[in-house]
Order: structure tokens, then sequence, then C-alpha cells
């Protein structure tokens, strides 16, 4: 197989809007960092645009590189490498530096390296590579337990660190298992869950327990010949009953302080003075920044609260807002459109995928993305509470750009080699 | 559907997820406006630009109230590194504690914007250290102005500025933020709003340290002050001085008017202070002392101070009897040596004979003008004595004695003219006549003036039957555009001729009356001295005249209180004050006289106010003491009494209507 036949049938949708997001990335960190001078200086790798127009040449390689993998050598490597990444994220507890309260970085003195971005990636891998083995259909109680250890493993790693965001995107696994056959009961009463949790935060537990007591023992009584079901409603409405009380319990003691005024600040709650200058304020100077973009955006370079630094951590977690205030209500549509076109394009090629491997793979790697972008912008606009995750392939930073460059160019590999043989 | 897929549960995910954040978006950026704003005020720092405050100018052209540069001290806490306190205290001239103390504060209220440290620091501590600023790179200054007087006088009537108040930032419709400085007494006070000009503002764009980071819209929204319109005003600051210095060490005060326009020459407040006091640093310190000190230096003596007009009152009252025909002005009256009013006598200097009104004035006959008043009042004309008594009120006060004159400057007092409703409030109506009320023909009694009223009065006769609302202001000018303040004549309504017999009189009193020290070589200088008796110690000497006789330049008043006789002290001030204005300088001969005015102390040391103080004290101790020994008499006798009333009653267990009877007993 010459080079060029395997660069050939690279789906272009997917590239073009990898490569507008990357460029987009490089541009809004320049934004944020940018003086309103031009001069020898602005090349210097000091500054964080440069840096990252250094890694995103070093993604080009490497996915350049693995599109000229075979399949077969990245099949073959996902479980050693899921193994040597569940051993980086272990090291983490012993290497690690804390940022933030989050223990999730090994220092390799010239790169920050944190192992749970590409911990995500191998996790696709692996579970990909689980799928494709010939005798699974996901039917026995084995087959479930394994799927769910392979996920589970790095999740409570990642929960240990104290690195919720990650936490949540591995729980974004549970669409992939859904769509091989997880009954989407799971995710409904995943969904339930939240919404018990956020409303028994606001309201007094005991109203809750009344108003499903009601809801429950009318839909006991509409499906009353369907033993099954009623069977499933009546242990949820008992684990509910006990989890609203519960709620409280595990808001107060299981999560740090921090993560509970991000929650608070959300719920509208009163704060602490500390959370009120700290956590509060941050959120409210990314809302004005966003919010004072308007319609059309102030233009590009003119965003004046990311580039004096009102808005905190601009060039990483909170990139959209840079974006918001300088392209607008509509830059923001854009944006938020070439995910959407992006991520719908790679489940279609999903679809088309004929090995289960890759299928699970694109899959998994959609529920990756798409945990990332809705949690990320969700909090910069104070929809979510603020959770330390980064905008993919936008913010600032090597281990989130080259992972999920490398997701990206596996998932077009993968499909690449599916339009071959089509030919 | 896609192919092969059952429930695509993930692909809705990413259409809803996507639909909620826009929606959340088109809230935040499209329906919301606030957000503009809030992003504006944060980056955009306002930095007010304070204009030049008008300037002071005396009628010759001298500049008497210019600004001077002073600099705040200001320090950012957040980016304050390594202080060396020690030094800071020694080049600012301060302690350590108040340096803790401030630096304390400022990292409480505001530890990120730069705050000021040190307010108002004068040029000379300033360059000192402005030399070691770089020592200190949190710490910025910025250059305010402060009023300076050259001349080092003039505080009464210019007054001086304060730290606006929440009042006058409520009143001043915008202008005013907290930490300027306004106009609180005098003609900065008057013309506050002329004087001030307009703020202007340059617009920062700063960033989240509050760092400086360029010019917002390159400056275009940026607004220039505007300086303050000029004052020019009447006052002649050479006369203003020497007039300070006249006064220096006796209590009173001194007004000098142009007759021909009521312009203020000369506004002297007796014991003064250099205005230079109240600006700058140490302004709330000297306030502090000048507000406490023994004789109210803070008083506007020539429009609040009240005195007896005394003697000097005589030439309006003449005038009036001339008005109303009650006498002719060659009315012949002996005087023999007092007017007689029932039991009571009015003194005179002595007996002679009063040919006309002219000698009346020169000795200053008091059984004269106490014979006029009388017949003034108790004339046939009238029904009433209080009829008489009102017109005799109505001329009077058309001499603007009792009422405001109008000056530029607030807090005038009316003082006071008696009216026919006070009298028949105190007496009873119908029950008072001329001679109840006797003093007021000699300025004594309930009559009182302020010195304004008194140079005014003799602006009047000056003029021959007119004058001009005094006005310290000529006019203020700004880019040779000038604004005059409305000019008001006021009438008298007093014929002519009655004033040259009066002037005449005036005239007679310094040429060889009773003010002959008043004398100036080559000039005709009228005047009527007063001796106003005072209840509360040594008399107040009085003078006010005007001169030259004819085409009368300057009318002046003079008080010194405590002073004596009115030849003694205001006569020859009064004199030096116009020979100075008229002839610029003091003739050879009268320097002696000069030195003594100048060198006269009459106020008390502190040594003797300490007496004083203590000699009260030990007064008051005493009254106490016998006041004490009252009260334990009286206490030892009711115990003694109720003793005996415990020892008259038979038993405790006898019921009350007995206790009663036995108590009715006792003698």
């Amino acid at each position: 197989m010459s080079n060029k036949r395997a660069y050939d049938p690279i789906d272009s949708t997917v590239l073009v809007c990898y490569i507008f997001l990357v460029v987009l990335g490089i541009m809004s960190i320049l934004a944020t960092e940018y003086n309103g001078k031009f001069s020898s200086e602005f090349f210097s790798l000091s500054h964080s645009y440069m840096r990252q127009t250094l890694f995103a040449g070093v993604s080009a390689i490497m996915f350049f590189t693995i599109i000229g993998f075979d399949r077969r050598i990245l099949q073959f490597i996902s479980y050693p490498m899921y193994a040597l990444l569940m051993i980086l994220l272990m090291s983490v507890f012993v290497l690690g530096e804390r940022t933030k309260g989050d223990q999730n970085w090994i220092n390799l003195g010239f790169f920050k390296l944190q192992p749970s971005e590409f911990a995500k990636f191998a996790t696709a891998m692996a579970l990909a590579k689980y799928f494709d083995s010939p005798s699974m259909r996901f039917v026995t109680r084995k087959e479930h337990l394994t799927a769910y250890a392979i996920i589970g493993f790095p999740l409570l790693m990642v929960a240990a660190q104290g690195d919720a965001g990650s936490c949540l995107v591995f729980a974004a696994f549970i669409f992939v298992l859904n769509r091989e056959g997880l009954s989407d009961l799971f995710i409904y009463i995943g969904l339930f869950v939240v919404a018990i949790s956020v409303l028994s935060l606001i309201i007094n537990p005991y109203i809750i327990i009344a108003i499903t007591l009601v809801l429950f023992s009318i839909l006991i009584y509409w499906n009353w010949m369907n033993k099954q079901l009623v069977k499933i409603l009546s242990v949820i409405l008992i684990g509910t009953c006990f989890y609203t009380f519960s709620v409280s319990y595990l808001f107060n003691n299981v999560l740090e302080k921090h993560q509970r005024d991000r929650i608070n600040v959300i719920l509208g709650k009163e704060l602490t003075k500390e959370a009120k200058r700290g956590i509060a304020y941050n959120l409210n100077q990314s809302k004005i920044a966003i919010g004072s973009g308007g319609f059309l955006g102030k233009g590009y370079l003119q965003g004046t609260q990311t580039r004096y630094n009102y808005v905190p951590e601009t060039s990483t977690d909170f990139i959209f807002s840079a974006v918001g205030e300088e392209w607008g209500f509509l830059g923001s549509v854009v944006l938020i459109s070439v995910y959407v076109i992006m991520l719908l394009r790679l489940l279609l090629l999903a679809e088309l995928q004929r090995s289960a491997y890759g299928r699970v793979y694109i899959y998994s790697v959609v529920a990756i993305i798409f945990m990332h972008v809705f949690i990320n912008i969700g909090m910069t606009i104070g929809l979510l509470p603020v959770i330390g995750i980064p905008l993919p392939f936008l913010s600032y930073g090597g281990s989130s750009l080259i992972s999920f460059t490398f997701m990206i160019a596996t998932a077009l590999k993968l499909d690449s080699e599916r339009r071959m043989t089509m030919r | 559907m896609l192919r092969g897929n059952e429930s695509g549960i993930l692909e809705k995910a990413i259409i809803i997820a996507a639909v909620v954040l826009i929606l959340k978006l088109f809230f935040l950026q499209v329906l919301t406006p606030g957000y503009k704003l809030k992003a504006r005020e944060n980056v955009i720092k306002k930095v007010t630009n304070y204009p030049s405050r008008g300037l002071i100018i005396d009628r010759h052209g001298e500049v008497m109230v210019y600004n001077g540069a002073v600099y705040d001290i200001l320090v950012q806490w957040n980016i304050t590194k390594n202080l060396d306190t020690l030094k800071l205290c020694n080049l600012l001239n301060t302690d350590i504690d108040f340096v803790r103390k401030k630096l304390d504060e400022i990292k409480r209220t505001t530890p990120n914007k730069p705050t000021p440290f040190i307010k108002l620091l004068d040029p000379q501590t300033f360059a000192r250290f402005q030399e070691h600023l770089f020592e200190f790179p949190s710490f910025t200054f910025q250059t305010r102005t402060v009023r300076r007087y050259p001349f080092k006088s003039g505080a009464a009537v210019f007054g001086y500025l304060s730290e606006v108040t929440e009042n006058n930032i409520a009143n001043s419709g915008g202008f005013y933020e907290l930490g300027d400085y306004i106009g609180t007494t005098g003609i900065e006070q008057y013309y506050d709003s002329l004087l001030r000009g307009e703020k202007g503002y340059t617009f920062q764009v700063v960033d989240v340290k509050n760092t400086y980071k360029g010019k917002y819209k390159d400056g275009k929204e940026d607004i220039t002050p505007i300086a303050g319109w000029d004052m020019v005003t009447g006052l002649d600051a050479e006369l203003q001085a020497y007039g300070e210095q006249l006064m220096q060490g006796k209590v009173g005060g001194i007004v000098a008017i142009e007759p021909s326009t009521g312009e203020i020459l000369a506004y002297v407040s007796s014991p003064s202070y250099d205005p230079n006091m109240l600006t700058g640093r140490y302004r709330r310190h000297n306030f502090n002392v000048l507000f406490r000190d023994y004789y109210k230096p803070l008083l506007n003596r020539p429009i609040q101070a009240m005195y007896p007009p005394g003697s000097t009152f005589k030439a309006a009252a003449a005038l009036v009897v001339l008005q109303q025909k009650i006498h002719p002005y060659d009315w012949y009256w002996f005087c023999p040596g007092g007017y007689r009013v029932g039991s009571h006598t009015v003194n005179c200097h002595g007996s002679h004979a009063i040919p006309d009104v002219q000698t009346a004035l020169q000795h200053s006959c008091n059984s004269y003008f106490c014979k006029v008043y009388n017949d003034f009042i108790m004339d046939s004309t009238f029904v009433k004595p209080a009829i008489g008594y009102q017109k005799w009120w109505d001329l009077m006060s058309r001499f603007g004695y009792g009422k405001k004159l109008g000056i530029d400057i607030k807090g005038e007092k009316r003082a006071n003219l008696p009216t026919v409703k006070y009298y028949n409030k105190v007496f009873g109506e119908g029950k008072w006549r001329a001679a109840t009320i006797i003093s007021n023909s000699i300025g004594q009694g309930e009559v009182l003036a302020t010195p304004l009223q008194m140079a005014n009065a003799m602006a009047i006769i000056a003029n021959k039957g007119f004058y001009f609302t005094p006005k310290v202001c000529k006019y203020v000018i700004k880019n040779k555009q000038k604004r005059i303040p409305v000019i008001e004549k006021h009438e008298t309504g007093i014929d002519t001729v009655y004033y040259r017999y009066v002037i005449d009189g005036l005239e007679k009193v310094v040429q060889a009356g009773t003010a002959r020290v008043a004398q100036i070589p080559g000039i005709a200088f009228c005047g009527k001295t007063g001796t106003a008796q005072n209840p509360h110690g040594k008399d107040h000497s009085i003078f006010a005249g005007f001169g030259p006789k004819e085409n009368p330049k300057i009318a002046i008043a003079v008080f010194v209180e405590n002073a004596g006789f009115g030849a003694t002290y205001a006569a020859p001030i009064a004199s030096l004050m116009v020979e100075k204005y008229l002839n610029d300088t003091i003739a050879k001969k009268r320097i002696p006289l000069q030195e003594r005015m100048i060198k006269t102390h009459l106020m008390k040391t502190a040594m003797e106010l300490e007496y004083e103080k203590t000699q009260k004290e030990i007064l008051l101790d005493s009254l106490a003491k016998v006041k004490a020994k009252k009260d334990s008499i009286v206490k030892a006798k009711a115990k003694e009494d109720s003793i005996k009333q415990a020892k008259n009653k038979p038993n405790n267990s006898i019921l009350k209507s007995d206790s009663i009877k036995n108590k009715n007993k006792q003698p």
C-alpha cells in the first residue's frame, strides 16, 4: 500500500472541522495574550500561542504517523496502551503535582503530562478491542462486568484524584454501551439521579419524596399488569427515598470545598466571602466577557475582558469566553455548529464501520468530545458548575491537543481503511 | 435514522445540548444588554483632571490668591512588596503608627487600586520623596492644587476651602465627588460655582491588576478641564495687608468701601490668621487650633460682630431730624452737661452752647441728640410716640441699619434697630415714650450695628444720599469675556442739602473735635468717633468716616474691642488707612503714630487667659463648696426633723389616721 493512497481517502468534513478548530484555538490564545504591539518578541516561545502552534505541529506529525499505521497495529497495541496508561494514572498518586486541588499532573521537566487526557483515548481503544472479540455479543453478565470494569477503573482513579471533569467524561462511555445494547433505562436513571441531586440541594427533601411517591404510584398503577416494570419502578422509588436524604451528606462530606462552592454558585445559593471573591467573581467575569460580545462580537483582538485578564485562565479552560467576546453570538453559534457537524459526521462514520472495533472506537471518541464541549461551554456561560476540563482543540495545552489529535486521527484512520476496502 | 442504530440517544443528546447552549448564549449575548456596560466599567478607569480654580486679583491687578501645586501620594496595596516603612516615614515626615494604620486601612478597603496614602504633600517634601520614588514601585502620585495667598492676608474675605460634605455632593448636581474641595466661607463660597471651573476626565484602559494599558479610544472621549473664572475684586491688596497689620494684637474689624461704587477696599477681621494655614496637609490641625481659640479668629467680624454704634450713629440721627424738619440746622441748644430723663441722666462732657448741628456733631453732644430725638418722636404731628418712632425707624433703616446689606459674603448679620413691635412687647402698647428709649439717640441701648453697616452708613453720607450694595467682586473674567455682578443703587430719600451740614460737622470732628488725632495732612478727612459702652468690660473704640470731603474716595469704619475711647485707637487706625489709600504713604510726622498703633497689644496673653480660667475655676469651686455646705446643713436639719418625728410617733401599729392626727398636733 503506497502512502499516497493511504492519505487520500480521509473524510474531509471531519478534517476541515478539525483544522478549523485548531486554528481558531491558536488565534484565540493569541487574542488572550496580545499586547497591542507587534515586535520580534511576538514569535518568542515564551508566549503560549507560539507553544500551542508548536503543539499543533507535533499533532500534525502524529496525525500523519497514525494515518500511516496499519489498523492491526492499532488493534494490537490497544490493551498494552490501556495497561500503560492505567499504570501512569496510578503513578500520579505518587509523582503527581497538585494544581488547584486536582492531582493529575506528572512533571516531565519540559512537559507537564496529564495522563487522564491520554487515558480517555486508551480506554476508548481498549473498549473497542474488547467489543471486537469474535464471541462478544454483550449479553452475558461477564461481558457486561468486563466492559464496566474497563471504563470503571480509570473513572474511579480520576475520581480519587479529584478530577471531576474527567470523571464525567468516563461516565459518557455509557452512551457507547447504550449503542451496543445497554438498556436506555440506565441513561434515564442517570439523568434522574442528576435531577434528584440538583433538586434536593434546592428544595426540601420531603417535598421531593412526596412528589416522587405520587408520580411513581400513578406509574405503577398504570403499568400494573407489567410485573417486570413494576418491580423496577418500586426499586427506583425506594432508592430515590434513600438517595434524597443522602444527597446533602454526600454534598457536604464527599465533595471538596471548592466543588461545593462551584455548585452553589450555579444554584444561586448564599456564598462564603472567599467564594464570592473567587469562583463567583471569576464566573461573573466570564459571563461579562461573553455577554459583552453581543450579537456580532467586539472583533478579533478587541476583547477587553479576555485581553486584560479579567477572565481567569482564558487560554485554557475559559478559552470559550475569548471566542464569545470577540466573535459574539454569531461566532459562538458557528463554533458550536462546527462541533455538532464534526460529531454527527463521526457518528455517521461510526455506523458505517464494518468492524465492531471501528464502531465502538469512533462512538467513544464522539462521546468523549461531546462531554468535553458541553461541560466546558456550559461552565463558561454559567449553565453548569465550573469543572476544570479543556475545550477540545481550542484550549491551550499540549496534553489536551495531542490526545484529541490522537483520537481524531485514529478515528479517521479506521474510517479510511473502510473506504479503501470498499473501493 | 442511522443504519444499524437502535436508539441514537447520543445523536439526540448532541443536538439537544447544542440547542441548550445556543439558547443560553442567545439569552446572555443578545437579550441581556447590561454586560457591555459592565465590561466597559471593568477596563475603563476614569481619571479626574482638576481644573485650576479662578485667581483672585485686587483692584490694581495684583494677584491675591493663586493655585500652588501639592501632591497626593497614592499606594496600591496588592502590588506592594518589601516595603521599607522606616525610610518611608523619614521621607514623608510621618510617624510609623500613621503609616501602619493607613496601610492597614487601605489593605482592608481598596487593596487593588491606587489609594491616597498621604494627601496634599508640600512641594519640598515631595521633591525629596520623588528622588526615592523608584524604591517604592507601588507608590504613585497625583498633582493637586491648593490656594496660595502671597500677601498672607484677607482670610476673612476670601474664606477657605474644605472637603465636601454629603450635603454638598447632593446639592452640586453631580459636580462634586467625595474628596473634592469646595469653597466654604467668604467669596470662595459665594462664587464657588464660577471659581471652580469644570472638571476634565481622561479615560484609561486598565487590566485586572489596574495597570495602565493605554488610552481609551486614543483619548477621543477625554474631556479637558476648563479653568474657573478669574475674579477681579475691588480690594486693595496693600491696604488690606496694612489694615491687618494695624489691627494685630487687637480684636475688632475694619471695613473700607469706595462710596461711588460700593466696592469693598479692605475687609479686616481681627484677630486674623494667615490664610495659607488652612490649605495643605495640616489644614485640619490648624483649623482645630483656630476653632478653639479664645478670640474666635474664624468669626467674620465685619459682618457678624454686632456692636452698639455709639456716637457714630449721631450722623444719621442728625440727618433724620433735619429731614423731618423737627429743628432747623441752626437750632440753638444749651447743653447743661446732661439730659435728664426722669430720675436718669444721660451725661455729656461738661456744659456748652450748641449753636448748630455741626457743633453738636463736633463735640458729640449727647444732650443735643437726646433732645432732638425726643422732639422727633414726641412731635405733635404724630398722634402717638409709637407713630413717631416708626417714622424715625423708617428713616434710620434707609441708612442700612438693622438689615442685611447683601454683601457677597454669606453669614451676614442683620444686627438690630429695634422696632415698634419689639417695644410694644417689652413695655406694652402705649406704655412707652421717647424718654423710655432715649439711649437709641446716641447709638446705645438696643441699637446694634456691624462694622459693614457703619462703613456703609458713612458711604451714604459721603455720597450725599445713596449707596450701592457693598460688593467684594468687581467682575469675573475668562478668555477676555467679562461678567459683572448686578449693581443695585439704594436711595435714602433724604434731601442732599442736609448732608452738607452733617458733612461739615464730621469735618469739624477731625479738625477741631473729638478726633483731632485723625487729621491727615492735605486731606479733608471727615468722621465721627464713638465709644460704645460695654457691660462686659472696657468700652469699644469706634470710628467711622470718609475722605476726602469733596469727591470722597473711601468710607471706612473701624472697631476695636475693649480699647476705650473712639479717639484712642479706632480714629488713628482709620486715618492711617485712609492716608495709606489716598496718599500711598504715611506722612513722616505720623510714622510714630503708625508704629504705636501696630505695637499696641490689647489682647490678653495666653498667661492672662490661663490665669482668668483658673480664677473662674476657683470661683466655681468655692461656689460649689458653699452649695455643698448648704446642702449638708439642710440634710442634717431634715434628719433631725425626721428623728424628732419618729420619736413623736407612739407606735408603728397605730392606724394611718392616727399618725396623721399626730402629725397635725405638731406645731
